[in-house]
């Protein structure tokens, strides 16, 4: 009875599998797999997935989706590095940081408007806006990465706190914030209101609209953040980063718990799910697994993460 | 709902409206000439010079700049030299790239130069981008070039899959050159590039000496799927393979994203502390590099990995990548495009086989081999 109550939500099972997953690497490699520096380059590429999967799971819990996140991390960089190329002399730090935030929110608004003003279907939106932030990019870069080199905005990504790297120290605020943005304010909770039932959000007085607009914009600013980090860690930024990033995104907020059909989800579940997808990625390469069962791999656990909360559900539905 | 319609019946009217414009000005130059430029033009352009009347044979002969005079682009060498001679009727060459990653921008830059110096030889220059090296996106864009009856088309020969599509170009009369990966099942005219089987031999050999005693090394490869990155990933096997001692850690795909080349050396070296060697075949490189940078394993790990190009050239010239195997991604984008206006303007044939001779960098000669990546 305990045991069905402990796996009756979905987090805790994902921390069950990360767990079996790090007991079995620990056997297998002892000597490489529970290090220090291990463990948090682990959680360092785990930033990445998380910090996006949090705009990605507001959006998600609304019912929506956002498959411009990507592209949104490419454009916002490559406009803020580009920027600071054609500035003599180089840009101010600051100046390059507001860029890359205000690109990576014009993107977001512009999710918004075309979602909740115009009324597209997101997926159709948002892969609309993909495209036109690939293009942006490519036009500003045309194809070849901007060097950047290293300022204090290379802090976030590339540097570390004793043996802590900074980029782990952003997700986990970034996910605290969040956390208590969705649990203790009306607006947050006015997400999972629209998410639940748009029409009874709507008669219930909250302007779902400006929900909607606020989750994509929350969205695009996430994105810009994780450009900001892969700026600091590679010290340039390309048009192809963040390529596929969106598919990522969405598979921890769904690994984490957060439901397609919106309106359900806890904002820590994304971490587990960033954590699981960068820990699979992570026994790749200390078990040696083949390069073409990989991806195998990865997509089983997705599947098997998702079903075990259907059943779950199924069950409950009973 | 009312104020929904409008905005959506807005943003149609402007949508359309800027299409109109678009394709309004894009139209004369591109659409127009196609509707004349026949299919079989290879044989018969020369033949037909009483058409050079029609309005759009515009370039009399001897109007451009002559073959001697051209300005190279620094560093550049052009392996092939466009014919003195101006196309009677219009032409038009299609040619084709991904252009979203370093690579593909140093070949589009060949292209494009291509497309500069054939413009006043009445030959139009379409520089077409396609997003990935997929096999079905690439037939799809060919089959577009079909329809809007290129006189040639220029294609990297992403793999065997577009065997049937090449055909279906050359049985509409439409010449075909392949660059970097080769299609010789195919009735295409010719092929330019580096062997990228023994550019994969060679990074074996780099790998064989820096590790003679024996030790690890590791292959990150930019897509399983892709004909050149497979040539390049069992060439070096082909040669690590038979050393004794030398251990593969394990082989992975970075997808050409330098961010997943970062994160997957800094695994790689976690998981092996003791890694000697690391094979990048494809993109990506810079984001290895940096990884070893940041590890403190640059003189530890040989890194060797291809193209010399702006990304990597610092890393490079400071020793963090050993070996980079350069394979003239100008050339490649620019000689396939002039070879097929000589034929198309002069009958001019080329070698059917153009093998580039691999440009080994190290850090004692990249500055040597490619001034202008440090200008």
């Amino acid at each position: 009875m305990k045991l069905k109550k402990i796996v009756s939500h979905q987090e805790t099972v994902v921390v069950l599998v990360i767990v079996a997953i790090a007991i079995f690497l620990a056997c297998v490699r002892p000597d490489s797999f529970p290090t220090t520096l291990n463990i948090f380059n682990v959680f360092r590429q785990a930033s990445h997935y998380a910090v996006l999967a949090v705009g990605m799971g507001f959006v998600i819990v609304t019912g929506g989706v956002d498959l411009s996140v990507g592209a949104v991390i490419a454009c916002s960089i490559c406009v803020g590095a580009y920027a600071n190329s054609v500035t003599e002399g180089g840009m101010n730090p600051f100046l390059v940081l507001l860029i890359i935030l205000v690109v990576g929110l014009a993107f977001g608004i512009l999710n918004g408007v075309l979602v909740a003003k115009i009324g597209l279907p997101p997926f159709i939106a948002t892969m609309g806006v993909l495209k036109i932030g690939n293009g942006i990019a490519l036009l500003i870069s045309t194809g070849s990465p901007i060097k950047y080199g290293e300022s204090w905005i290379s802090f976030f990504g590339g540097s570390y706190l004793g043996p802590v790297p900074v980029s782990v120290i952003f997700m986990a605020v970034v996910v605290i914030l969040a956390w208590m943005f969705g649990k203790y304010t009306v607006l947050g909770r006015n997400i999972y209101a629209v998410g639940c039932n748009v029409r009874a959000a709507k008669l219930s007085g909250i302007n779902a609209e400006r929900v909607t607009m606020f989750v994509y914009a929350l969205s695009g600013v996430m994105s810009a953040f994780v450009g900001l980090l892969m700026l600091g860690q590679l010290k340039q930024a390309g048009p192809s980063y963040g390529d596929g990033y969106e598919l990522d995104a969405i598979a921890a907020c769904v690994i984490g718990g957060i439901s397609m059909a919106g309106g359900e989800g806890n904002i820590f579940g994304v971490v587990l799910g960033a954590t699981l997808m960068s820990l699979l990625k992570n026994l790749f390469v200390q078990v040696a697994v083949p390069g073409y069962w990989q991806t195998v791999v990865l997509g089983i656990v997705i599947i098997f993460s998702v079903a075990i909360d259907c059943f779950r559900k199924k069950r409950e539905a009973r | 709902m009312k104020t929904r319609t409008k905005w959506l019946a807005m943003m149609m009217v402007m949508v359309l409206g800027v299409s109109t414009l678009l394709a309004g000005c894009g139209g004369k130059s591109e659409a127009e000439p196609a509707a004349d430029a026949p299919a079989e033009a290879p044989a018969e352009t020369e033949t037909e010079a009483p058409e050079a009347e029609e309005p759009e044979a515009e370039a009399p002969a001897g109007d451009f700049v002559a073959a001697a005079d051209l300005e190279v682009p620094a560093g550049k060498t052009l392996r092939t030299l466009p014919v003195d001679q101006a196309a009677d009727k219009p032409i038009r060459i299609a040619s084709i790239c991904v252009q979203n990653n370093p690579w593909g921008a140093a070949v589009m830059v060949g292209q494009n130069y291509a497309k500069e110096v054939l413009a006043d030889r009445n030959c139009t220059v379409d520089v077409i981008s396609v997003e990935a090296f997929e096999a079905m996106l690439w037939t799809s864009t060919i089959e577009n070039c079909i329809a809007s009856k290129y006189d040639a088309i220029c294609i990297f020969g992403v793999s065997d899959e577009l065997n049937p599509v090449v055909d279906a170009a050359t049985d509409a009369g439409i010449l075909v050159y392949c660059f970097n990966g080769d299609l010789p099942d195919t009735q295409r005219t010719a092929w330019f590039g580096m062997d990228d089987y023994a550019a994969g031999v060679t990074a074996g050999e780099t790998i064989k000496e820096a590790v003679a005693d024996g030790g690890k090394y590791a292959i990150i490869t930019g897509d399983f799927a892709v004909t050149g990155h497979e040539k390049r990933r069992t060439g070096c096997r082909s040669i690590t393979d038979e050393v004794e001692g030398l251990e593969l850690v394990g082989e992975y795909q970075n997808d050409d994203d330098a961010n997943k080349a970062y994160s997957l050396t800094t695994d790689i070296i976690t998981a092996n502390p003791d890694l000697d060697a690391l094979y990048v075949t494809a993109g990506g490189p810079s984001g290895a590099a940096q990884a070893l940078e940041d590890a403190g394993k640059a003189d530890q790990v040989t890194l060797v990995c291809h193209d010399v190009l702006d990304a990597v050239a610092d890393y490079i010239a400071n020793g963090t990548i050993a070996v980079a195997i350069d394979q003239d991604p100008f050339n490649q984008g620019y000689e396939p495009v002039v070879c097929a206006f000589n034929k198309l303007v002069a009958d001019q044939d080329c070698e059917e086989i153009n093998a580039y001779d691999a440009v080994i960098a190290t850090p004692d000669t990249v500055k040597e081999l490619f001034p202008e990546l440090f200008e």
